[in-house]
C-alpha cells in the first residue's frame, strides 16, 4: 500500500473516530481490581445492548405490522394517513413509498404516548420553551402567533365592505377584534395593536369600532378568561365582554344573575393535543337562562342544488356535539356557515347579523336576550356572494367579530 | 428511505436483520445486495438501474484492466471507465447548471432540461471510480464475482450519503467477515449515537435556522448565532449520518473508516479539513491532488483545482464553487504562512494557541454561510448582516426569546461537538475502580435504549427531517 503523505487536503487518520470510544486499557486485560467481575459486566453490557435494541426494533416492527390502522387522532384532531393504495404505477412513480412514509409515521403504535415522551423530553430534558409551537404560562398552553398578514387583513376588510353595500346598506355597523390568548403570554407574538390600527384605517365608512380588548382602563380579558388547554375563551368568564359589546351597540342584555352555570364535563382543548403534555382537563361550563332555553335555533344550509335553504333545528347548547373531537362545538353546534336564532320573548325587537368565527359561538348566547333575531355568518365557510342567497332581509345592526388569528391569517371568502 | 424514518427503523432494518442472520453465510451477500437495491428503489425507483449500470461498467472495466496485457491498454480502459462515470455524473448533476450559466452569461434563454439528481450519485460514482483506479494501480485485486461487486456498491449503510467507502476497505470483509456480539453491540451504540445527533440536535438546530430566516429584524449578533447554529446543524446532520452508516456496517460485519474527528476543535482551516468528511478529503488527495503533482510541483494551482472540484462536488451552483475556492484560499494562505503561523500559536494547547480560535471560528463560520446560501446574493446579504454593525449588535425581543428557547440545545450541541464526553467516558472506563467501570457498563445499554426511544418519539411527532447531504 502507498504510504500516506501529508497534504493540505486532509490526511488519513489512524486514530479512532470521534465516537469510537475505547478504554485506554481494556477492562478485559485484568489489570484492574475485580477484573473477572468487570469482564462479566462488560459482556453483560454488550448482550444487554443487543437484546434491548432487538426488543425495540423487532418488537416495534411486529407492533407496526399487526396494529390495525386508526382513522383519526383525537388528540391532534386530524385524520391519520391510511395504508396507501398499492399499484404498479404508484410504486414506479414513488408515490406509494411517499404515502407509506406518512402512513408508517402516523400509524406508529402508541402514537399519543410517543408524542408525550417527545413533549416531556423537549420541555424537561432540553429545557425548551415550546413544543409544536405551544408554550406554557401559569399552567395554560399558549400558541405563539408569529405574524398577521397585512394583505390578508386588507382583503378581508374589502370583503366586508362589499357585503355591506350589497346586503345591509342601511344597518348600523360595528366591528371588534378578539385578541389571541398569546397576547397575554410572555413570548413575543404578532402585534395586536398594529392589527387594530390597520383595521381601523380601512374599516367601512360609518362603522364603529368597539374598543373592548386590551384597554388598560377596562381590562375585560386576561389569560385566565381562556381555557387552559384551548385557544378559546371560557363562556362563564366573558359576560362582561358581551355586556360591553351590547352597550356599544345600544342594546341591553340580561345581567349575569339571570344565568345558571352548569358543567357539561371535562374538556381537552386543541392545545392539549398539540402540546402533547399531560395537562389536566378544563371544565366546560355552560351559561343557561330563559333566553337561551327558549331561543329557536336553526342551522341554515343550502340544499344540494345550492339554491334553496334548508333549516335544521338545533339548541343553543348542542349536546349532541359532546362526542365530537372538539367539545367546544356544543356552543351553537360548532363550525357552521349560517345560523339563525330567534328570541320569542322579544317581539318587534332589534335584529343583528354577526360575521364571526368560533369565538362568537360562546359569546352570542349572551346577546340573545337583547335581540329578536340574530343571524350568525361565518365567512370561512360561506362566500360573500352566498350571503345574498340567504335573503336575510333588513337588519338593525351588523357586527364583525373576529379573533385576531382569523382576521390576520385566514383569507375570508 | 432515510435512516431516521419509521419505515427504515421499524420495517426495513428489522426485516433485513432477520433475513440476514437467518440465511447461511454463503447467501448473506445476496441478502445485502437485494436489500441495497430495494433501499435505493424505495427512493429513486427506476434509477436503480443507473446505479447497477455503474456497478456493471466499472466491474467489467476492472476485469479488462487486469487482463489488458500492456500499460497503455490498461490506461485506455481506465480512461474509458472514468469518462463514462464522470459523464453520467456530469449529465445528471451539472447539465442544468451549465445551461443556466450560459443563459446568464449570454442571455441565450436556452430551456433547462430539469434533470432530477439521483440520490447519492456523487457518493457511489466516487466509490466506483476509486475501485477502478485502485485496480489500475495494482493496489487491489479485481473482483471476479459481479454480485459481490454490486453488493459493495449498493451496500445500503453507506449508499446515499457516505462515507465514501473504498473497495479496498471492505474487500476482505466482502469475502469473509465475522459477526460477534461485541461488534453488534458497538454497531447498535454507534447507530443510536448517530440517530440522536441527527434527530435530537441537527433537526432542532434546523428549526432554529428556519425560524431565523423568518425573523423580520436581524442584528449582527443574531446573524453570528445563526452562522454557528447552521454550522453545527450541518455537522450533526452529516456526522450523524456517518455514525449511523458505520454503526449499520458493524451490524452486518463491516468496518468502515471514520469520516469525522471533532472538526470544531480545529485551530485552522487545514486542520478542519483533516477532521471533516475525511473520506472525501482523502479521496481527492489520493485521486486528484497527488496525481496532479501534490506538494512537489505547482502545489498552489493543485490546491485551487482540488478545491474548485470539491466545491463542484458538493453542488451544482456558484455558491459551492465560491465556497470551495474560499476554503482553498485559506489552505494556501495557511501553508504559505507555515511555520510563522505555528510559532505564533503552537499546536499544543496553551493560552497562545487558543488565540487561534479567534481566527478559525469566524473563518469557518463564514465558510458555512457561503455553503448554506441559496445564491450569491443571499450569501452577501447574510455576510453584511454579520459584519455591518450599524444595525445594532443587540437582540430584539423575538430573537432573545428564541435564544432562551434553544439555549440548552446550543449548550448540548457545543458539548457534543467537542471531545469532552468521549474523554470523560474513556477515563471512567479506564478507572482503577472496578465499580465505576461496572456502573458504566450497566448504564450504557439503558442509555442507548432510552436515546433510541427518544428519537422514535421525535420522529413520530416531527415533520422536520431532511438529510442535507442526500443530494450531493
Amino acid at each position: 500500500m502507498r504510504k500516506t503523505p501529508k497534504s493540505p487536503l486532509g490526511s488519513a487518520l489512524s486514530a479512532g473516530g470521534e465516537d469510537g470510544i475505547r478504554p485506554n486499557r481494556s477492562p478485559d486485560d485484568g489489570a484492574h481490581g475485580g477484573g473477572a467481575s468487570v469482564r462479566a459486566a462488560g459482556g453483560i453490557s454488550q448482550w444487554a445492548t443487543v437484546l434491548l435494541f432487538l426488543i425495540l426494533v423487532l418488537g416495534g416492527a411486529v407492533f407496526c405490522v399487526c396494529k390495525a390502522p386508526d382513522e383519526i387522532s383525537s388528540s391532534e384532531r386530524r385524520k391519520l394517513t391510511p395504508f396507501p393504495e398499492l399499484s404498479l404505477r404508484r410504486v414506479l412513480s414513488g408515490r406509494f413509498f411517499e404515502d407509506f412514509e406518512h402512513y408508517a409515521t402516523d400509524q406508529f403504535p402508541m402514537r399519543d404516548g410517543m408524542r408525550r415522551i417527545k413533549a416531556l423530553s423537549r420541555y424537561y430534558v432540553f429545557q425548551r420553551l415550546e413544543n409544536n409551537g405551544i408554550y406554557l404560562m401559569d399552567s395554560s398552553a399558549i400558541k405563539r402567533e408569529k405574524a398577521y398578514s397585512e394583505s390578508t387583513v386588507s382583503k378581508n376588510v374589502e370583503l366586508w365592505k362589499r357585503i355591506l353595500e350589497k346586503n345591509f346598506p342601511s344597518a348600523r355597523v360595528y366591528y371588534s377584534v378578539i385578541p389571541d390568548k398569546a397576547a397575554f403570554g410572555y413570548a413575543p407574538s404578532a402585534d395586536f395593536s398594529a392589527l387594530v390600527r390597520q383595521l381601523s384605517s380601512r374599516a367601512p365608512r360609518g362603522s364603529a369600532y368597539l374598543p373592548l380588548f386590551l384597554s388598560e382602563e377596562s381590562p375585560l380579558l386576561g389569560l385566565e378568561d381562556y381555557y387552559r388547554t384551548d385557544l378559546h375563551w371560557r363562556q362563564e368568564a366573558i359576560h362582561p365582554v358581551a355586556e360591553e359589546i351590547a352597550r356599544g351597540m345600544g342594546t341591553r342584555i340580561d345581567s349575569f344573575d339571570a344565568y345558571t352555570v352548569r358543567s357539561a364535563g371535562d374538556f381537552y382543548g386543541a392545545y392539549y393535543g398539540q402540546s402533547a403534555l399531560p395537562l389536566p382537563p378544563d371544565s366546560l361550563l355552560l351559561c343557561e337562562s330563559n333566553a337561551t332555553r327558549n331561543a329557536e335555533v336553526h342551522l341554515l344550509r343550502f340544499d344540494e342544488k345550492g339554491k334553496g335553504i334548508r333549516r335544521e333545528k338545533r339548541e343553543v347548547y348542542d349536546l349532541e356535539k359532546w362526542d365530537d373531537p372538539d367539545r367546544y362545538s356544543v356552543f351553537l353546534s360548532g363550525p357552521e356557515a349560517a345560523i339563525e336564532i330567534v328570541n320569542p320573548a322579544q317581539i318587534r325587537g332589534k335584529s343583528l347579523v354577526v360575521f364571526r368565527d368560533s369565538f362568537a359561538s360562546a359569546l352570542v348566547p349572551f346577546l340573545i336576550s337583547g335581540y329578536e333575531r340574530i343571524v350568525l355568518l361565518d365567512l370561512r365557510y360561506l362566500t360573500g356572494d352566498a350571503v345574498e342567497l340567504l335573503e336575510i332581509g333588513e337588519v338593525d345592526d351588523v357586527l364583525f367579530l373576529y379573533s385576531a388569528t382569523s382576521l390576520g391569517t385566514i383569507p375570508l371568502r | 428511505m432515510v435512516f431516521s424514518g419509521i419505515p427504515f427503523l421499524y420495517y426495513f432494518l428489522p426485516a433485513v436483520l432477520v433475513l440476514y442472520y437467518s440465511v447461511p453465510r454463503a447467501i448473506k451477500n445476496k441478502v445485502l445486495l437485494a436489500s441495497g437495491l430495494f433501499f435505493y428503489f424505495y427512493g429513486e425507483q427506476l434509477l436503480v438501474f443507473l446505479m447497477l449500470f455503474t456497478a456493471f461498467w466499472d466491474y467489467s472495466c476492472a476485469l479488462l484492466i487486469r487482463s489488458a496485457g500492456s500499460q497503455r491498454r490498461a490506461k485506455l480502459i481506465l480512461a474509458a471507465a472514468l469518462t463514462v462515470d464522470l459523464g453520467i455524473l456530469c449529465y445528471f448533476k451539472y447539465t442544468d447548471f451549465l445551461i443556466e450559466s450560459i443563459n446568464q452569461l449570454t442571455g441565450a434563454g436556452l430551456p433547462l432540461l430539469k434533470i432530477a439528481l439521483p440520490i447519492g450519485i456523487s457518493f457511489y460514482t466516487f466509490q466506483s471510480m476509486s475501485y477502478v483506479i485502485d485496480v489500475y494501480r495494482g493496489e487491489v485485486e479485481a473482483q471476479t464475482d459481479p454480485l459481490d461487486y454490486a453488493t459493495y456498491l449498493t451496500l445500503f449503510p453507506q449508499l446515499i450519503a457516505g462515507p465514501i467507502v473504498r473497495y479496498s476497505t471492505v474487500a476482505a470483509e466482502l469475502r469473509n467477515r465475522t459477526h460477534t456480539i461485541p461488534q453488534f453491540a458497538e454497531g447498535v451504540r454507534r447507530f443510536t449515537i448517530g440517530l440522536s445527533k441527527k434527530i435530537l440536535l441537527a433537526n432542532v438546530l434546523g428549526e432554529f435556522c428556519s425560524a431565523y430566516a423568518e425573523m423580520p429584524e436581524k442584528t449582527a449578533l443574531l446573524a453570528w448565532v445563526y452562522a454557528l447554529a447552521y454550522a453545527m446543524q450541518i455537522y450533526f446532520d452529516f456526522s450523524g449520518y456517518s455514525d449511523m452508516a458505520i454503526g449499520l456496517g458493524k451490524l452486518f460485519g463491516f468496518r468502515f473508516l471514520e469520516n469525522f474527528r471533532y472538526p470544531f476543535v480545529s485551530k485552522s482551516v487545514t486542520e478542519f479539513w483533516r477532521r471533516w468528511h475525511i473520506s472525501l478529503g482523502t479521496w481527492f488527495r489520493d485521486y486528484l491532488y497527488i496525481p496532479l503533482g501534490g506538494n512537489r510541483r505547482h502545489w498552489l494551482l493543485n490546491v485551487l483545482v482540488v478545491w474548485f472540484v470539491t466545491g463542484m462536488w458538493h453542488g451544482a451552483g456558484w455558491t459551492f464553487i465560491f465556497w470551495g475556492l474560499y476554503n482553498g484560499l485559506f489552505l494556501v494562505l495557511e501553508k504559505a504562512a507555515g511555520s510563522a503561523f505555528l510559532r505564533l500559536a503552537p499546536d499544543r494547547f496553551s493560552a497562545l494557541s487558543s488565540l487561534r480560535y479567534l481566527y478559525s471560528v469566524p473563518v469557518l463560520a463564514v465558510g458555512f454561510v457561503i455553503f448554506g446560501g441559496e445564491d450569491l446574493g443571499a450569501v452577501i446579504r447574510q455576510l453584511r448582516l454579520m459584519f455591518d454593525l450599524s444595525g445594532g449588535i443587540g437582540l430584539h425581543a423575538e430573537a432573545a426569546y428564541y435564544l432562551r428557547d434553544y439555549a440548552w440545545v446550543f449548550a448540548i450541541a457545543v458539548f457534543a461537538s467537542l471531545p469532552l464526553g468521549k474523554t470523560a467516558l474513556s477515563r471512567l472506563l479506564s478507572s482503577e475502580n472496578g465499580a465505576v467501570r461496572a456502573s458504566v457498563s450497566f448504564v450504557a445499554p439503558i442509555a442507548t435504549a432510552v436515546l433510541f426511544v427518544l428519537c422514535t418519539a421525535e420522529i413520530v411527532d416531527s415533520s422536520f427531517n431532511p438529510f442535507l447531504y442526500f443530494r450531493f
